[in-house]
């Protein structure tokens, strides 16, 4: 899932139904996120969401925000922190692509993998 | 990167403290390494933000009963954000019996593990930081208020990870403990007059929003009350990650700033407030309740209380921190407030707290921006 926003885990997030913005679905997907911001209560977000099996799959921002890697080490959740561009490539291969795409976070090699299928 | 570790830390590390410690200090390791840290340093006051089980839940009461089940206890000066509710005045019980116990468990846990019951997000007015100094803090308002005020040094760091800081007295060194981290990259120049609180956390929020991860340095605010820089931080905090900015004429480090390395230059004028307050979900009438206290109010706020109250003839919420609380019952003006009909609240504020949710006009940007998101009442964001 590919958000192109600045997102707050506390307020933005609901940990009893994994939805974010009240909208999209968190759990087994990989969420691709613009950056993070805000209270520092987010990594209990993260926590709360894996308790109850709404957790992403894996992680991926461009900003190495503590609030989100803390969230991700105790959560046991995967992250990967890009550049900006890539962020932008990410978010034109999705756009021109007319099918739906499949993402693999390789957790050795620091990659993130994306197929359309 | 790898982190070197003392002896001390490497027995931590290897469960001879117990497993609180060893969990804690792994943890620590395992996320100073995200962000670069080659080793661990030792702090001198730690704060734990995500203490109220509203914003926790069972996932967080967990977390720290576990902790507390491995007899953690803490090593170093370390306080407590708000709860869910006054703790001496509880709530009533018989609705919430469930909700107000594993609060009180939570606290219970934490007071074992030794926290100073300060239950307030104003850290700094229990133990006032000083400059160049470790801290590990969570709550985003009071590490911006800490970084930029007083020149202290924390990231902004996750309630959990704090907490784990406490036991170990120590974090990860990183991110803005390093004084080159620290130096702005976005050079803001407010042109326009800043008179009131509400006009400052408006002001911190467009500067957090347009800045993000970059620290700004803020040229042109020339007239900034105690209080009006709280707000300031506290809304900078709300809309970004940033853990700190540079305020000339407030801030003991403007020499940080080193023109080489700004990105960009932002000029902050009339036309971009409008943009803003049109933009934001700030001004929608109805609010039946005035609220004051986003950050706690503490002494120094006092006259912007007292000038504030009741401007619309509404209901007043006022919450602060227990010292101040205790003052104002000393001084008598705690009784001359609620014959007003001001309802004073300690330990807890409307951000963290399900009973105190309501529609309300506040002061603080902060606390329509949360009151909007978690607890989707209408807001109105003050600005006389």
């Amino acid at each position: 899932m590919f958000i192109d926003e600045n997102v707050s885990f506390l307020g933005d997030v609901n940990p009893e139904n994994g939805l974010l913005f009240e909208k999209y679905y968190l759990g087994n997907k990989i969420l691709i996120l613009r950056s993070t911001k805000g209270s520092t209560v987010g990594s209990y977000i993260l926590y709360s969401l894996k308790k109850k099996n709404h957790a992403p799959l894996g992680i991926v921002s461009t900003i190495p925000d503590p609030v989100l890697i803390t969230g991700c080490v105790i959560a046991n959740i995967p992250l990967l922190i890009i550049s900006p561009n890539s962020l932008n490539e990410i978010k034109l291969f999705i756009s021109k692509s007319s099918r739906d795409v499949m993402g693999e976070l390789d957790t050795i090699r620091g990659m993130l993998v994306l197929m359309t299928i | 990167m790898v982190m070197y570790l003392t002896k001390e830390e490497e027995k931590m590390l290897n469960g001879e403290y117990g497993r609180a410690e060893q969990l804690a200090i792994r943890t620590i390791v395992k996320v100073g390494e995200a962000l670069g840290a080659t080793k661990l340093i030792e702090v001198r006051h730690v704060h734990v933000s995500g203490i109220s089980y509203f914003n926790i839940g069972d996932a967080g009461l967990e977390f720290i009963r576990d902790l507390a089940r491995y007899d953690a206890k803490v090593k170093v000066f370390s306080t407590l954000n708000p709860l869910a509710f006054d703790l001496d005045l509880g709530v009533n019980e018989s609705k919430n019996v469930e909700f107000v116990k594993k609060q009180l468990e939570i606290i219970n846990y934490l007071l074992d593990m030794g926290f100073t019951p300060s239950f307030t997000c104003t850290p700094y007015v229990i133990r006032r930081p000083k400059l160049g100094e470790h801290l590990s803090w969570a709550e985003s308002s009071a590490v911006a208020y800490a970084n930029t005020v007083y020149g202290a040094r924390t990231n902004r760091e996750g309630g959990p990870l704090a907490l784990l800081s406490a036991l170990i007295g120590r974090t990860y060194y990183a991110g803005v403990h390093v004084i080159e981290n620290r130096r702005p990259r976005v050079l803001i120049d407010v042109k326009v007059k800043v008179r009131s609180v509400g006009e400052a956390g408006l002001l911190g929020y467009i500067v957090g929003d347009l800045s993000k991860h970059r620290i700004p340095y803020i040229r042109g605010v020339n007239y900034f009350t105690n209080t009006m820089v709280k707000s300031f931080c506290a809304a900078l905090a709300t809309s970004s990650s940033l853990p700190m900015c540079i305020i000339e004429g407030i801030s003991p480090e403007t020499h940080l700033l080193d023109e080489g390395l700004l990105e960009e230059k932002i000029i902050v004028d009339e036309a971009l407030i409008k943009e803003y307050i049109d933009k934001l979900p700030i001004n929608v009438r109805a609010p039946n309740t005035f609220f004051i206290g986003c950050p706690h109010v503490s002494i120094l706020d006092l006259e912007h209380v007292v000038n504030l109250l009741m401007p619309e003839r509404l209901r007043c919420i006022v919450s602060m921190n227990r010292f101040t609380y205790w003052y104002l019952n000393i001084t008598g003006i705690m009784s001359y407030l609620q014959r007003k009909g001001i309802n004073i609240v300690k330990d807890t504020c409307i951000v963290v707290s399900p009973y105190l949710a309501t529609d309300i006009v506040s002061n603080s940007m902060k606390a329509v921006y949360y009151v909007d998101r978690m607890h989707h009442k209408k807001v109105k964001l003050y600005l006389q």
